[in-house]
C-alpha cells in the first residue's frame, strides 16, 4: 500500500484492510518488543467491531483487488494473533487469547468454519495449562466460551461441537473446585452457561458434578453477592441440559430443601409453628425418598466449616440467592412441561411474610436481642425475594394460577396493611399490577378497594406536604380543586363526602411541617401506575365508589406534578441524582394514570384540565413527557370527535319490510358515544365523513338539505370558519322548522309533544353546559352561540382545539351534522319519511345531549330515557 | 387459512371443516351427535365436543380431536350429560355445563376435575368467557343468566362467606335462552342473549343493568355481533336472519318499539346457530336443513353454501388453525411425546375428594411453545476492556499477579544478559590482559 493510494470515503472496502493493517503493525504487541501499553487493546477492538473489519462481507459488485489485500490482512492479523497465543510472556498470552475470542465473534463464517478446530485446539491447551496466571485462564475461558457460542449457530457442526466441548467440561470443572479467584470462576460458570444453552448433551455426563461444584460454592458461600448470582443462574439453567420434566423437579425440590434448612435455622422461634409444618408437609413427599442434599456429599465438611465461620447474616443472604434461582428457574423457558409445586411456592413465601421479627410470646426465653437484630436487619430483602417469588409464580403460571388466585389476593391485602417499607410496598403494587392484567375482571372485583385505597394513602401525603410548603403557589390548585368539587355537586347530588375532606386537606394548604414523611417518588409513581392498571382493567366496574376519588386525586397529582417539576428542575439540576426515579417520571406517571382515567368513562369529569396539562406537557420538546402527552391527545381525540364507523360499509337491504329501517341505518353511522375510543382494525375502508357529506350535497333536494347547503354556502363564502357565526337563532329556526312541518304533516300528537319538549330541553340544556367553562381561567369564555359555533365549524374537519376544550357538546353537534348528511345515502321515497328523518335528528340531538350527562352509563344510547326525567335525575 | 368447523345433532354427520376462501372440505371428523354449543376449540390446540349419546345411559361424553386426524383421540365420560363446553382463550381449562344444571370445570393438562358448582336448577344450555377469562356467563334453560367470577368459584372461604356466589343473576328471559355472546371492551363489555321468549336482551358488564330489550317476531335461537357491535344478527326460528342496531336510541312507530333494521333470509327452516367471521365480514349461519350458508354481511348476499348433514347443525366455528403447526415445530421433545399417546388425559368424572392436594402441583410449560431465542453473548471483547484498564494501572491482585511474572521474565532476561556481559567483560579482559602481557614479553 502506498501513500497515496487513497480510498473512497469510509464505506469503502479499501478502507478496511488499510486499518487493519495499520492496527496490526501500530496497536498490537509483537514477538519481540514488550506490550507497553494494553489499555490500547480496548481501543483496537472497538476499531474492528465499529468497522466490522474482520468480516470480510463482500459482494460481486466490490474491486477483486479490495477484496483479495482484505483476506490477506485479516490472515495476518489471525497469524498474529495465533503467534500471541503461544507467546511466553503472560501478558502477550493474555493479550492474544482474548483477541482469538474477539475474532470467534467477528470473523466471516467462512474462516470460522476453516478454523475453528486449530483455535478450539489452541484455547484448549491454555485452558488446561496449570500454571498459567488468573488472567490468563479468565481469558482462555470467554474465548473458548466465544468459540463454542459461535460455533453453535452452524447447525451443520452441532455434532463435531459438541465432541469438542465435551473436552471443555473436565477442566472448567476443575477450575471451580481448585481454584480460588473469583474471576475464574465467573469465566468458568460463563463456559458453563454456553454449554448449557448451546450443547445441552457435552454437559449430560458430567451432570452431577457441574451441580455439586456450583451448589457447593453457593451453600459454602464465600463469594461476592455478584457471583452468587451468577452461580445461581447456572443452576437454574443447569435442568436445561436434560431437558426433562424431572430434573427440572429435582433441582427445585433440592433448592428448596436447602431454604427451608436455613429458615428453620434462621427464623428459629419467631415464626409460627403451623406455617413451617405445612411446608414442611408439603416438601417431602410421604413415600419418596428425600432427594440428596443440594451439592451432594461434598458440602459436608467444607461446608459446615464455612457456615459456623460465619455469621447468620449471610445466611439469609443465602436464602435470598437460593430463591432467586427459583424464580429464575420458574421464568426462564424450559423445552418441556413441567410440573411447578405452587402451592409448596406459595407457602414458601407466605411463610418468610408472615415474618415481622416479632416474638411469639412462647419463645421469649429462647433469643436475645442480639438474635433479634440480625434476623430483623434481614428481612427486608426476604421480604423482597419473597414478592419476587410471588411474582415469578404469577408469570409462570399465567393463565392456571386460578386456583391459586384467591389466597394470593387474601394474602397480599393482609400484607398491603402490615407494609411500610417504600421498597416492598412499590414491589406489592407490581404484583397488584400483574395480577390485575393477567385475571382482569374478576381479580379487580377483589383487589380494586386495596389497591385505590392504598394508592390513595400514598398519593395524598405529598398533597399535604406540598399545601405546607408551597404555599404561594397553591393558588390554582385551590382554585381549580374547589371547582371539581362544585361541579361534581351540582352534577351527582349523591356525590360522596370524602371529596369535601380530600379538598379541605389539599387545596387549602394546610401548615405541615417540611419534615413530614413524604412517599419517595418511586413509591407514588408505583402507586401511580397501579392505579392506571386498576383504572384500565375495571374503569367503570360495578360503578364503584372509589372512581370519583380516585379522579379527582389524579387530576390534583397531574397539576402537582407540573408545579414541582418547574421549581424542582433549577435547584435539583445536580444536587439529586436519583437514577430510579425522578420528578419526570412521577409526570408521567401521572399522566398516564390521568390517561386512562378519561379514556375508561363515558364523561371524564376533568377533561378540559386534562387537556390543558397534556398541551403543557406536549411543549416540553425532547422529553418522554412530551412523547406521552402527543400520544395522550391522539388518543383523546377521539374523545372530542367520537367517531364510530362501522367496521361493515353497511348497505341497507331493500327489501326490508321495516318502515323505520332506513333512518336506523343513517343512525348507526353517528350515535355510537363514548364508549368505544377504538376500534377493531378494519378490513374495508367505510365511508368517511367528508365523503358522507359531499353525498349529501351532491343531492340535497329536501328542504332541511336546502337549508343546510344554504348555510354552508355562507360559511363557504366567508372562508373562515371561526368568524362566520351564525346567529344563535339559527338553530332556533331549524327547530322551528322541523315542528313546523311535524304538525302539518298530521304527525301523531305525542311525538310531536315530546318534539316540543326536547327542543325546549335542548336549549336549556346548552345554556347550562356553556355556564361551566365561563368558571374556568383556563377556557375561552363565550356566549351561548357557542353552540352554532361549533355546530359549523363541525363541518370541516378542522377544528380549532381552543374552543373545543370546555365545550364537550360539540361532538354532537357534529355528529348531528353527520346525521344530517347520511340520509342522502338512502333514496327518499315519501315526505313522511322525510318528515321522519327530520325529527329523527331533533330527537337524537336531544337525546345525545342528555345521553352525555348521563355519567356511568357505558351505552347512553341504548337507554329508553325520557330526557326530561333524565335531566332532572341530576 | 380461516376454516369453518360446523357440527350437527344428526348422529354420524360428523364435524365438516371446510377452508373459507377456496370453499373445499378440509377433514371431517367423526362424531356422534353434538348439542348446540358442545363444540369448541380449546386454545387452538384441539378440538373438543360434547356428544349426545342415547338416553339410556346416565354418563356424558366428551371427545376430543387433534386437528390432524378424524379420529377421536381421548374419550372422556363425565358423571351426566354435557351440553354446553367452552374453553378459555389460552385452552387451559374447559368448562362443561350439565343437563342437571351444574358447571363443571376440568384443567385439560391433567384432566382433573376442578370445581363442579351448582349453577341453576335447569340445564345449562351456553357457556360463555368473557375477554379476559376471569369471568363466566352461562345460560339456562329457565331463562335466567348468571355471571361467575372464577375467582370467587375457586375461593373456598369467600364463597362460605358469600350469600351468594354468583356476580350477576339477570332473570329477565322467561324462556329457554338459547345463545349468549360477549363484546369486546373488558369490564365495558356488553352480554347480547337471546331466547325462546322471542326477545334478544343486551346487558351491560359493567353494572350488570339490562340495556336494551328487543322484540323479536319470532324465538331466537342464535345471535352474532359483528365486530364493531354495531349490529346484532339475530338467527330466527322462522328462518330469517334479523339485523338490530345495537347503538341507536329507541325509535318509536305507531305505537310500537323497535330495533330491528332488516331481516334477511334463504332459509327454509330456523336459523340454528351464527357466527362471524371478523377478517372477512363474513356471517356465516347454519340452520335447521344441515346446511351452512356463508354470507357477505354488508350485501346480505350468499357466498358458499356448504352442504353438511342431514340434521340440523348445532354448532359453527370460525378459526384460523395456523397458531398449531407453529406449536408443532417447537421442539423434538414435544413431538417425541406425541407419538407416545393422547396428548391430554381425559377428563375425571368427579372431584378427588381423598386427595385434598390435588391443586398442589400445576403443569405449566414454562415459554417452551415459544421458540425461545437464547441469546447468544460473547465475553472476550468485554474480558479486554475490562481487563486492559487494570492491566494498565496494575490496579487489581490479577493484574500484579501477572506483572509479578511479566517482571520475573524480565529479570530472568536481564540475569542472562548480565551474565552475558559478565562473559563478554571476562572475554575482554583475558583478552587485554593477553595482550598486555604479550606486549610486555616484547
Amino acid at each position: 500500500m502506498t501513500t497515496f493510494d487513497q480510498f473512497r470515503d469510509m464505506y469503502d472496502v479499501a478502507f478496511k484492510p488499510r486499518l487493519l493493517t495499520t492496527l496490526i503493525t501500530d496497536y498490537l504487541p509483537n514477538q519481540n518488543h514488550p506490550f507497553s501499553n494494553p489499555s490500547q487493546l480496548s481501543k483496537v477492538v472497538s476499531l474492528i467491531k465499529t468497522h466490522s473489519l474482520l468480516s470480510e462481507s463482500v459482494t460481486e459488485s466490490m474491486d477483486p483487488k479490495a477484496i483479495k489485500a482484505w483476506k490477506s490482512s485479516v490472515t495476518s492479523w489471525v497469524d498474529r494473533v495465533l503467534l500471541l497465543v503461544s507467546n511466553h510472556s503472560p501478558d502477550k498470552r493474555w493479550a492474544g487469547i482474548s483477541l482469538l475470542g474477539v475474532t470467534c465473534e467477528e470473523c466471516s463464517s467462512d474462516r470460522f468454519i476453516e478454523s475453528y478446530l486449530m483455535w478450539f485446539q489452541k484455547l484448549l491447551s491454555s485452558l488446561q495449562s496449570q500454571e498459567d496466571s488468573h488472567l490468563v485462564k479468565v481469558a482462555a475461558c470467554a474465548s473458548i466460551s466465544d468459540l463454542l457460542a459461535r460455533l453453535s449457530g452452524f447447525p451443520k457442526f452441532k455434532k463435531d461441537g459438541s465432541a469438542s466441548a465435551v473436552k471443555v467440561v473436565q477442566p472448567v470443572i476443575r477450575m471451580l473446585n481448585d481454584d480460588n479467584s473469583e474471576a475464574i470462576w465467573e469465566a468458568a460458570v460463563h463456559v458453563i452457561c454456553t454449554l448449557i444453552t448451546s450443547f445441552p448433551f457435552s454437559i449430560q455426563r458430567h451432570y452431577d458434578s457441574v451441580e455439586s461444584a456450583i451448589a457447593v460454592k453457593l451453600v459454602s458461600g464465600g463469594c461476592s453477592d455478584d457471583m452468587m448470582k451468577k452461580l445461581v443462574h447456572c443452576l437454574a439453567l443447569l435442568p436445561k441440559s436434560k431437558g426433562d420434566e424431572e430434573s427440572w423437579s429435582l433441582t427445585m425440590q433440592k433448592i428448596l430443601i436447602t431454604i427451608n434448612d436455613q429458615l428453620n435455622l434462621t427464623f428459629q422461634g419467631l415464626e409460627d409453628e403451623t406455617i413451617r409444618k405445612e411446608f414442611n408437609g408439603l416438601l417431602s413427599q410421604p413415600g419418596k425418598q428425600p432427594p440428596p442434599p443440594l451439592g451432594g456429599c461434598v458440602s459436608t465438611e467444607e461446608a459446615s466449616n464455612n457456615i459456623t465461620k460465619r455469621s447468620k447474616q449471610s445466611q439469609t443472604v443465602n436464602v435470598s440467592i437460593l430463591m432467586s434461582g427459583c424464580c429464575m428457574m420458574l421464568t426462564n423457558t424450559y423445552p418441556v412441561k413441567v410440573n411447578v409445586p405452587v402451592r409448596l411456592l406459595l407457602v414458601l413465601a407466605e411463610r418468610i411474610l408472615m415474618v415481622n421479627g416479632s416474638l411469639p410470646e412462647m419463645s421469649l426465653p429462647f433469643m436475645t436481642a442480639r438474635q433479634q437484630e440480625n434476623v430483623c436487619s434481614e428481612l427486608p430483602v426476604l421480604h423482597m425475594c419473597s414478592l419476587e417469588l410471588l411474582t415469578a409464580i404469577i408469570k409462570a403460571t399465567s393463565s392456571q394460577l386460578l386456583p391459586h388466585a384467591a389466597s394470593i389476593v387474601r394474602f397480599i391485602t393482609r400484607y398491603f396493611k402490615t407494609c411500610v417499607l417504600p421498597e416492598l410496598r412499590i414491589k406489592i403494587y407490581s404484583i397488584a399490577k400483574t395480577l390485575l392484567i393477567s385475571m382482569g375482571v374478576g381479580m379487580a372485583l377483589c383487589l380494586s378497594k386495596e389497591v385505590a385505597n392504598n394508592a390513595i394513602a400514598d398519593l395524598s401525603i405529598i398533597e399535604k406536604k406540598n399545601g405546607g410548603m408551597l404555599n404561594g403557589s397553591t393558588t390554582d390548585v385551590s382554585t381549580v380543586a374547589p371547582l371539581l368539587v362544585n361541579n361534581k355537586k351540582r352534577k351527582h347530588s349523591s356525590a360522596n363526602g370524602s371529596l369535601q375532606e380530600y379538598d379541605a386537606s389539599g387545596g387549602l394548604g394546610v401548615e405541615v411541617p417540611k419534615k413530614c414523611a413524604m412517599a419517595p417518588i418511586s413509591l407514588r409513581v408505583a402507586a401511580l401506575e397501579a392505579l392506571e392498571t386498576l383504572i384500565t382493567v375495571a374503569g367503570a366496574l360495578k360503578s364503584e365508589q372509589w372512581r370519583s376519588k380516585v379522579d379527582s386525586l389524579l387530576i390534583v397529582v397531574a397539576m402537582e406534578s407540573f408545579r414541582e417539576g418547574s421549581s424542582n428542575e433549577e435547584i435539583n439540576g445536580f444536587q439529586k441524582k436519583d437514577p430510579a426515579a425522578t420528578a419526570a417520571d412521577l409526570q408521567i406517571a401521572a399522566l398516564r394514570a390521568l390517561l386512562a382515567s378519561f379514556l375508561s368513562v363515558s364523561r371524564p369529569p376533568y377533561l378540559s384540565q386534562g387537556l390543558e396539562l397534556f398541551r403543557r406537557g406536549k411543549q416540553q420538546t425532547g422529553t418522554k413527557l412530551a412523547e406521552f402527552c402527543a400520544h395522550a391527545m391522539l388518543a383523546l381525540e377521539v374523545l372530542i370527535h367520537p367517531r364510530a364507523l362501522p367496521l361493515v360499509d353497511y348497505i341497507p337491504p331493500n327489501n326490508d319490510t321495516y318502515d323505520e329501517a332506513q333512518f336506523s341505518f343513517r343512525d348507526e353511522y353517528v350515535s355510537r358515544n363514548h364508549t368505544t375510543p377504538f376500534g377493531l382494525p378494519q378490513t374495508e375502508p367505510p365511508n368517511c365523513v367528508n365523503n358522507m357529506f359531499a353525498n349529501y350535497l351532491a343531492n340535497g333536494d329536501d328542504e332541511m338539505g336546502g337549508l343546510w347547503k344554504e348555510n354552508m354556502k355562507e360559511t363557504k363564502e366567508s372562508s373562515q370558519m371561526a368568524t362566520s357565526l351564525p346567529s344563535s337563532t339559527d338553530i332556533q329556526e331549524r327547530n322551528d322548522m322541523v315542528s313546523e312541518t311535524a304538525t302539518n304533516a298530521d304527525f301523531e300528537m305525542r311525538t310531536v309533544e315530546t318534539e316540543t319538549i326536547l327542543k325546549s330541553d335542548h336549549l336549556g340544556e346548552s345554556v347550562k353546559q356553556i355556564q361551566e367553562p365561563i368558571q374556568e381561567p383556563v377556557s375561552v369564555a363565550s356566549n351561548p352561540a357557542v353552540i352554532d359555533i361549533h355546530g359549523d365549524a363541525a363541518t370541516s374537519t378542522d377544528i380549532e382545539p381552543d374552543r373545543i376544550v370546555s365545550d364537550s357538546t360539540i361532538p354532537h353537534n357534529e355528529a348531528n351534522n353527520l346525521e344530517l348528511a347520511s340520509p342522502s345515502k338512502s333514496p327518499v321515497q315519501a315526505s313522511d319519511t322525510k318528515l321522519v328523518q327530520q325529527f329523527a335528528f331533533d330527537l337524537n340531538y336531544g337525546n345525545s345531549v342528555d345521553g352525555d350527562d348521563d355519567d356511568d352509563d357505558s351505552f347512553p344510547d341504548i337507554v329508553d330515557g325520557d330526557p326530561d326525567s333524565d335531566s332532572d335525575s341530576e | 387459512m380461516v376454516v369453518v368447523l360446523a357440527s350437527s345433532s344428526d348422529a354420524g354427520g360428523g364435524i365438516g371443516c371446510w377452508d373459507l376462501h377456496t370453499g373445499s372440505e378440509q377433514i371431517r371428523y367423526k362424531s356422534l351427535s353434538s348439542p348446540c354449543h358442545g363444540l369448541t376449540s380449546v386454545g387452538d390446540r384441539f378440538l373438543a365436543s360434547s356428544q349426545l349419546r342415547d338416553t339410556a345411559t346416565s354418563a356424558g361424553s366428551v371427545f376430543f380431536w387433534s386437528w390432524s386426524k378424524p379420529q377421536v383421540e381421548v374419550k372422556s365420560f363425565p358423571a351426566e350429560p354435557i351440553t354446553p363446553l367452552a374453553s378459555n382463550h389460552s385452552g387451559t381449562y374447559l368448562v362443561g355445563g350439565g343437563l342437571s344444571g351444574d358447571i363443571y370445570l376440568w384443567e385439560v393438562e391433567t384432566g382433573k376435575l376442578l370445581k363442579k358448582w351448582h349453577g341453576d336448577n335447569t340445564a345449562v344450555t351456553c357457556l360463555v368467557f368473557s375477554e379476559d377469562d376471569s369471568l363466566l356467563i352461562s345460560g339456562f334453560k329457565n331463562g335466567s343468566i348468571r355471571v361467575w367470577s372464577l375467582l370467587m368459584i375457586f375461593d373456598d372461604v369467600r364463597r362460605q362467606e358469600a350469600s351468594k356466589i354468583y356476580e350477576y343473576s339477570f332473570s329477565e328471559h322467561t324462556l329457554c335462552v338459547n345463545d349468549v355472546v360477549i363484546g369486546y371492551g373488558g369490564y365495558n363489555a356488553i352480554i347480547a342473549s337471546a331466547s325462546d321468549d322471542r326477545t334478544c336482551k343486551v346487558w351491560s358488564l359493567s353494572n350488570g343493568m339490562l340495556q336494551r330489550n328487543i322484540i323479536f317476531p319470532s324465538k331466537i335461537k342464535a345471535i352474532a355481533l359483528d365486530p364493531a357491535e354495531h349490529a346484532l344478527y339475530a338467527g330466527g326460528e322462522d328462518g330469517k336472519i334479523y339485523i338490530a342496531a345495537l347503538n341507536t336510541t329507541k325509535i318509536t312507530t305507531n305505537n310500537h318499539v323497535s330495533y330491528i333494521t332488516g331481516s334477511f333470509s334463504n332459509h327454509s327452516k330456523a336459523v340454528t346457530c351464527l357466527a362471524y367471521s371478523a377478517g372477512e365480514n363474513y356471517l356465516i349461519s347454519g340452520s335447521d336443513d344441515g346446511i351452512v350458508r356463508v354470507w357477505n354481511a354488508s350485501t346480505h348476499n350468499i357466498i358458499r353454501v356448504f352442504k353438511h348433514a342431514k340434521g340440523p347443525i348445532t354448532n359453527i366455528l370460525v378459526l384460523s388453525p395456523e397458531n398449531d403447526s407453529s406449536n408443532h415445530v417447537s421442539s423434538n421433545l414435544q413431538v417425541a411425546s406425541k407419538k407416545k399417546g393422547a396428548q391430554f388425559p381425559p377428563l375425571e368424572k368427579y372431584t378427588n375428594s381423598i386427595d385434598e392436594d390435588s391443586d398442589i402441583k400445576t403443569i405449566v410449560s414454562l415459554g417452551g411453545s415459544k421458540r425461545c431465542m437464547d441469546e447468544v453473548s460473547y465475553l472476550s471483547s468485554h474480558v479486554i476492556s475490562s481487563y486492559s484498564k487494570e492491566l494498565q494501572n496494575q490496579g487489581s491482585a490479577a493484574a500484579s499477579e501477572m506483572e509479578i511474572e511479566k517482571l520475573k521474565r524480565d529479570c530472568q532476561k536481564s540475569m542472562q544478559m548480565v551474565n552475558q556481559w559478565k562473559k563478554m567483560y571476562d572475554n575482554l579482559h583475558q583478552f587485554c590482559v593477553k595482550e598486555l602481557l604479550d606486549e610486555n614479553a616484547k
